[in-house]
């Protein structure tokens, strides 16, 4: 069989990455052979899911698997050929992830390296198992690949680290036409922690895709334009990545839209009147007791209004925002779920060259904030 | 997706037996108890988890364990220091062909270790129950195989769970040895009809149902009733609403009924009944593939309905069809080359049978082949009087018939004779034929035999007066009686009827006899005197 194109999508938040992965899908379902859409998590298996029954009258495809990563690896490359490491059949349960942290002293390539005693294949080796499964059949976990899907999806492409990456190339060079989209710089979640390929993975797996791209067949495509947010959020979120910056195409006519910084005591008012969801780094982070989520879980989802408690490197960021923040890319997830408006909840207002004093209505009364000026520095 | 073949631990009589079999029609052949039903079964069990319309698992008995494996295991159960070192399971696998299409299914997780799609399908024990277990041991309360500390469970080849509902392959039973003379007409509907529809017609016609239903409910009669009873009458001064029962998706099937030509499905006789559903399988243009299991298509079918049954069944190559049977005429029809022998769970099979005996019976199905088969040794002979004079003589010698040894004495005609052979150098089958020389022992015997004669033991063995001058059975018995007077006399009163032939001169006697061959073989074979018999004759039964 041939090798066939593959397509890797560089994509910014909001630039409705899973609506084109399913609407791919869509227009390719004419072959006998069924396609498979993978995400990392359950959440983004969520998504999918949604996203897709909304293209289709509600309803998921007859020929449609949507799994998640360990799904994947486990019901599609791990089980049907276990015999040939194991020697023995149906031995292989589920995956454990309980040991991703932690030294692990089994010897490489054992029985121990690869599973625990009940027989769940551990996280951080389940994709490098099924890699040298693929060996020790002699390709045949690829070949019954080929022979079940015509396409395979893969969602949060930045998750992927370690042999997850080897498993790709394995992937792309089979005749399943594979599709994966994702962000590097949201890269806040991970499969597993790996020991190998570390300049491969995670945040860098699109710098690495593109040195085999021509090897691999890859069609490496970037799409920086957001639907999701007005423009005022996607200048400021331009600041935390300096490389491929978004550019937004929504225009709305909400009042109070675009990023401001308000104070403590007005923070009730603004609550109240626009019903914000509440959004903090970390279960560290004070929110005044307002019921909240952490970045990590708002992954993934896209929100009318977004009111932060920053932690102190955000609050450090807001008073001069040339600063880079160290590991941006947590931040960066929770700072791209806005549509309209996105507030910081601040000690003091205090003036710099990107947010200046102004003031927004709350119904009759009208409070100070600091907001964020775009028009300054759009070419900075 | 056919199914290339099955294995078999410890089902019943079955202790460990791969059986191939063929992508179109297999036809388990045996004698009674040698494991045909049961083999249906097992198919029925793996493709659709169900035995007879119920769960499998539900229905879990020790029995169905390997009587030998399930006695040893008691056996353990009453020794004094109880010691078990492997309790008794069941695997059973059907592999299926590896055409590219049906890969979801595929891995090695089976018991061969080879890569294609299947079911592998266990009855073993639940770990979860094992302290239990242990205790009811020390405390001797396990009698028998605990089977109610079994798990029964269907995989994939692939190590997958398998769901029956979207499986590729389905099953469809045909049991004519089943009487159900139930009344209720759904009954009839659901499992001798409903069943066997595509899941999309099915889908219709409940739509249909459900339509027919709103219908009624918009109507504008009942509209206006519903209008007048909201006026009038109030319960518990809550509004009341006149309308169809919502009902179960399968609701349908209880208030369709079917006709044939004017009479109800369920007045029809069972035979018809059958060769409806039947029909209805066949015409079935499903996506999934069609097993169809056959339990003996001979019961409940005059002749007619059979053959026209099994035609249908011949002009369908997208089936893979399973038939149990003791009829030769099905067997004929549907190809030697597809019968699967079965002996006490052991199995063989005719796939290199010869393509022109295949082709001859086929043609001429009336032949006993089936018959053939399961006999332990077969004695051919001519015709009726051959047959019968043989069983006297064997009689006279043994005491008992033939076919209460095992020997069974078939006359068949002698253009046949071959073909026969051929069979039984296939299933290594001991077979005597007893042959008139006709006057040319070299060109009747000796060249037309010499092919099965020589090169393979004595598997054949053909029987022939040796003096050419004897053409036939009636001057050979004429001979061998004519050592003496009172020989002669003795066959001239075996043979008489009221003393009809005491003053007949031996050319006399062959006359008569050679024209009234059954007629003189009965006399002999009914006689309280017992005649001589010819060398080659005594030398077929020795």
């Amino acid at each position: 069989m041939m090798q066939s194109n593959n397509i890797v999508e560089l994509a910014c938040a909001g630039s409705g990455k899973t609506w084109r992965m399913c609407h791919d899908s869509i227009c390719c379902d004419n072959s006998s052979k069924k396609m498979l859409m993978i995400s990392y998590t359950h959440k983004g298996i969520y998504s999918i899911k949604k996203e897709y029954a909304q293209q289709n009258q509600g309803v998921l495809g007859k020929n449609i698997i949507i799994y998640t990563w360990f799904q994947f690896l486990l019901r599609e490359l791990i089980k049907p050929y276990q015999r040939s490491f194991l020697g023995k059949i149906c031995q292989v349960r589920s995956c454990d992830f309980s040991q991703l942290y932690g030294i692990d002293y089994s010897h490489k390539n054992s029985k121990e390296y690869f599973l625990n005693c009940n027989y769940d294949v551990k996280a951080n080796h389940a994709s490098e198992f099924a890699v040298l499964l693929n060996k020790l059949s002699a390709g045949a976990v690829i070949k019954r690949l080929e022979e079940t899907y015509s396409c395979i999806y893969i969602d949060e492409l930045q998750d992927l680290v370690g042999y997850d990456i080897d498993l790709l190339e394995l992937l792309f060079l089979s005749s399943i036409k594979i599709y994966c989209v994702g962000d590097y710089k949201q890269a806040t979640l991970k499969t597993h922690n790996p020991k190998s390929n570390k300049t491969k993975g995670g945040m860098y797996v699109f710098k690495y895709l593109e040195t085999i791209k021509e090897s691999h067949r890859l069609n490496i495509i970037k799409n920086n334009t957001s639907r999701r947010f007005i423009s005022d959020i996607a200048q400021f979120i331009n600041l935390f990545y300096l490389e491929d910056p978004v550019i937004s195409i929504v225009e709305c006519n909400e009042q109070a839209i675009g990023v401001f910084q308000i104070t403590e005591d007005n923070a009730p008012k603004y609550i109240q009147f626009y019903s914000p969801t509440i959004l903090k780094y970390d279960i560290k982070t004070s929110t005044l007791n307002y019921p909240s989520l952490n970045f990590g879980v708002s992954k993934g989802m896209t929100l009318d209004r977004v009111l932060i408690f920053p932690n102190g490197p955000l609050t450090d960021f807001l008073i001069d925002p040339s600063k880079k923040l160290k590991a941006p890319d947590r931040y960066y997830v929770g700072v791209t779920r806005a549509k309209y408006s996105l507030t910081f909840v601040v000690k003091k207002l205090i003036e710099n060259k990107y947010f200046k004093k102004s003031k927004i209505c709350i119904g009759d009364d009208e409070i100070d904030v600091l907001k964020f000026n775009n028009s300054n520095h759009t070419n900075n | 997706m056919k199914i290339k073949k099955i294995l078999i631990h410890n089902y019943k009589m079955f202790k460990d037996e791969i059986i191939n079999l063929n992508e179109g029609f297999n036809i388990f052949v045996g004698n009674n108890d040698s494991g045909k039903s049961t083999l249906l079964e097992i198919l029925q069990i793996l493709i659709s988890g169900k035995i007879d319309n119920y769960s499998f698992e539900r229905q879990l008995k020790a029995s169905y364990f390997n009587y030998d494996i399930r006695s040893a295991f008691r056996l353990q159960l009453v020794q004094p220091d109880i010691k078990i070192q492997e309790l008794p399971s069941i695997i059973l696998e059907a592999y299926f062909t590896d055409d590219g299409n049906n890969s979801e299914y595929k891995g090695t997780n089976n018991e061969l270790g080879e890569n294609c799609p299947g079911i592998h399908m266990t009855v073993e024990f639940n770990p979860e129950y094992e302290k239990v277990f242990r205790d009811m041991i020390k405390t001797r309360d396990i009698y028998d195989i605990p089977i109610e500390f079994y798990k029964v469970s269907w995989k994939d080849f692939g190590d997958n769970p398998i769901v029956f509902r979207s499986f590729p392959v389905r099953v469809t039973i045909i049991d004519t040895t089943q009487k159900d003379y139930s009344s209720a007409v759904n009954k009839f509907i659901n499992t001798r009809i409903a069943s066997n529809l595509a899941s999309d017609e099915k889908v219709n016609l409940a739509r249909a149902y459900r339509n027919m239903k709103n219908e009624f409910n918009n109507n504008e009669n009942v509209k206006h009733l519903n209008e007048r009873i909201e006026k009038d009458e109030r319960l518990n001064n809550r509004k009341i609403k006149f309308g169809m029962r919502e009902d179960v998706l399968d609701a349908w099937m209880n208030e369709v009924s079917i006709d044939v030509e004017n009479i109800p499905f369920e007045n029809m006789g069972f035979g018809t009944q059958n060769l409806i559903k039947m029909e209805l399988v066949f015409k079935q243009n499903s996506e999934k593939s069609n097993v169809i299991l056959f339990e003996e298509p001979e019961n409940n079918l005059a002749f007619g309905n059979m053959s026209k049954l099994i035609s249908n069944i011949i002009h369908d190559d997208t089936k893979q069809v399973f038939i149990s049977t003791h009829s030769s005429y099905v067997a004929n029809r549907l190809g030697l080359k597809n019968i699967i022998l079965l002996h006490k769970g052991k199995t063989s099979q005719l796939t290199n049978v010869d393509q022109d005996t295949m082709d001859f019976f086929m043609k001429l199905p009336g032949y006993n082949t089936v018959r053939f088969l399961l006999a332990d040794k077969v004695i051919l002979v001519e015709g009726p009087t051959d047959e019968l004079i043989i069983q006297r003589a064997y009689k006279d010698k043994f005491n008992k018939l033939p076919i209460e040894n095992g020997i069974d004495v078939m006359t068949v005609d002698s253009l046949a004779f071959k073909r026969y052979c051929e069979l039984a150098l296939l299933v290594k089958k001991n077979l005597s034929i007893v042959t008139d020389n006709d006057g040319d022992i070299q060109h009747n015997i000796i060249d037309k035999y010499k092919k099965y004669l020589n090169g393979y033991g004595d598997l054949i063995k053909i029987y022939y007066e040796k003096n050419e001058a004897l053409n036939t059975i009636e001057p050979s018995i004429i001979a061998s009686n004519s050592k003496n007077n009172d020989l002669i006399e003795k066959l001239k009163r075996v043979i008489s009827r009221k003393g009809s032939m005491m003053n007949k001169t031996c050319e006399e006697l062959i006359d008569f006899m050679t024209n009234n061959k059954a007629e003189w073989g009965l006399r002999v074979f009914d006689s309280d005197e017992s005649i001589e018999f010819p060398d080659y004759i005594n030398d077929a039964i020795k």
